[in-house]
């Protein structure tokens, strides 16, 4: 199983876990410990401090890296914080930056159409994945999930891949319905954690919706590994989860 | 000594989906049952143990979850037919519910009279009712007299269960979901009272697994009181034995945690009240 990881923070946070990796060096020696083979990052200070530093400093990280590939932050455009979004995800593709990532809980805006769609277009024009954080750690977080923006957003945008962080328990009711609307619509799997969980919705909208992602080095990558391994999932998809459906989403980023 | 190396053979094993082999596995914290907050596809009895198989968990110590949340014989009931169906595979724990104080030994004695149970499990979240209060007394001292354990959702405070497990040194007390907060940064008492007491033991099922936590853990109190649990069917099985397989703790701390610590507790069979 060639694992490719979808959710990894790169840089020093302003919490650091006990050991935890803070340069690529060691997120590379992490990923051989855990059989991973690729690393999709993005830098701890996009959270809370220079957005756009973070972002060009990242590129730095990972340009030594072997497998360790940046996601950018990005803001919605209204308050001209960042480039146009032309601008914007034109220098992303020329700097190799495939991936796009958006935090409306901790950069305090609704994941609304009004506010993000210039950016939204733009992305989508390029096929440029959009992993979308809201900020989730332990389950009871659901409540954190903007699933009206969600569903706005994959239904204005049906050619964008969007793809949901860290989704715990209790989120199926709202999810399901989700995935049976939104094609577009993907799972990251470092926290969907229901007994069958993965079985259950591979079952029912096929593995091409879920990406592995493990969220180190917050939290421990071995539990969506093993929940993966332990699927019960055909070889095939696992694969598909595992790696091959990031890798298909950033083979089709039009540069 | 060599130093460990990366991924080691529990993690190999997780690597290739095959089932944790040359070790004890015993899942000190299981449930069986709906929950009806939330969407759990599987929840019986046959896909535990076929989840356990692939795992290589050979034993789940579990309570009903209809025994926390509704009622508590059906619960327990439950629980009894399911160590019936599959002996040596399944131990359960009497779920007790404090607001039918009189009904607490009866329910014990009942449960204990009908299938090889083998403890106590409290839940004061569920049932909301305070985790020191004076319902679950008689149930402890049940618990000191006959050597059971006693697994709570949560024990209050570390200086409760400190003092508890004194009063009662023969009852075997678990402290459930113990790190499921502690992000391995600032000290947990838990750990000290587990570290001093000989009969206080930490349950590591959780959702949430802090990077580093469970190797802070272990390097700041052994492995000895450390207990491998699932909070099965809620959770996959498998993120435990994930977070375990993939710990940077030698080999030795991981065949501890994962079953010979729950099998030093309960090695030795109950004798039916």
């Amino acid at each position: 199983m060639r694992m490719f990881d979808a959710n990894v923070c790169l840089g020093r946070p302003a919490v650091r876990q006990p050991s935890a990796f803070t340069d690529a060096a060691g997120l590379a020696a992490t990923m051989v410990a855990c059989g991973i083979s690729a690393a999709l990052v993005y830098a701890p200070a996009t959270i809370n401090a220079d957005i756009i530093d973070a972002n060009l400093r990242l590129l730095a990280a990972t340009d030594v890296a072997r497998d360790i590939y940046p996601a950018w932050v990005l803001l919605p455009p209204g308050t001209g914080e960042m480039a146009h979004p032309q601008t914007l995800v034109d220098d992303m593709l020329r700097r190799r930056v495939r991936a796009a990532r958006l935090m409306p809980r901790a950069h305090g805006y609704a994941m609304r159409v009004r506010a993000l769609g210039p950016l939204l277009e733009c992305l989508t024009a390029r096929r440029v994945p959009v992993l979308l954080d809201f900020g989730l750690s332990a389950w009871s977080d659901r409540i954190h999930i903007d699933w009206d923006g969600v569903h706005e957003v994959c239904a204005a945008f049906p050619e964008l891949s969007v793809i949901l962080i860290r989704l715990g328990l209790m989120v199926d009711r709202d999810l399901y319905p989700m995935l049976d609307r939104h094609a577009n619509l993907h799972v990251e799997t470092s926290y969907y954690f229901g007994h069958r969980g993965l079985q259950a919705l591979a079952a029912r909208f096929g593995a091409q919706r879920l990406i592995f992602g493990t969220g180190m080095p917050v939290y421990a990558p071995g539990p969506p590994i093993a929940s993966l391994a332990y699927s019960g999932l055909s070889v095939a998809e696992q694969q598909m989860v595992a790696g091959g459906n990031l890798e298909r989403l950033l083979q089709g980023v039009r540069p | 000594m060599s130093m460990p190396v990366y991924p080691d053979r529990f993690a190999r094993s997780v690597l290739q989906g095959l089932p944790l082999s040359e070790v004890r596995v015993v899942d000190c914290h299981a449930h069986v049952g709906h929950y009806a907050s939330l969407h759990i596809p599987e929840t019986g009895m046959a896909e535990m143990i076929a989840t356990a198989d692939r795992l290589g968990i050979e034993t789940l110590c579990l309570s009903a979850l209809e025994a926390i949340s509704a009622d508590y014989r059906r619960g327990n009931d439950c629980v009894s037919r399911a160590m019936l169906d599959y002996p040596g595979r399944v131990r359960g724990y009497v779920v007790v519910n404090p607001h039918y104080p009189e009904e607490i030994l009866p329910e014990i004695e009942r449960c204990f009279a009908a299938a090889p149970f083998i403890g106590l499990k409290f839940h004061p979240a569920g049932h909301e009712y305070p985790s020191d209060g004076p319902a679950y007394e008689a149930a402890l001292a049940y618990a000191h007299e006959h050597g059971l354990v006693v697994l709570s959702h949560n024990w209050g405070s570390a200086d409760y269960l400190d003092r508890v497990s004194q009063r009662y040194p023969r009852a075997h007390f678990i402290q459930a979901h113990s790190a499921a907060a502690w992000r391995g940064i600032a000290p947990l008492d838990y750990l000290r009272v587990a570290k001093t007491r000989p009969n206080v033991f930490l349950d590591l099922a959780l959702s949430m697994a802090w990077y580093g936590a469970l190797e802070r853990a272990v390097a700041e109190a052994g492995s000895e009181h450390l207990l491998f649990g699932t909070d099965a069917a809620f959770l996959d099985p498998a993120v435990a034995v994930g977070r375990i397989a993939f710990a940077q703790v030698p080999d030795e701390d991981k065949v501890k945690i994962l079953g010979l610590n729950m099998l030093g507790i309960i090695g030795e069979p109950l004798k039916p009240v």
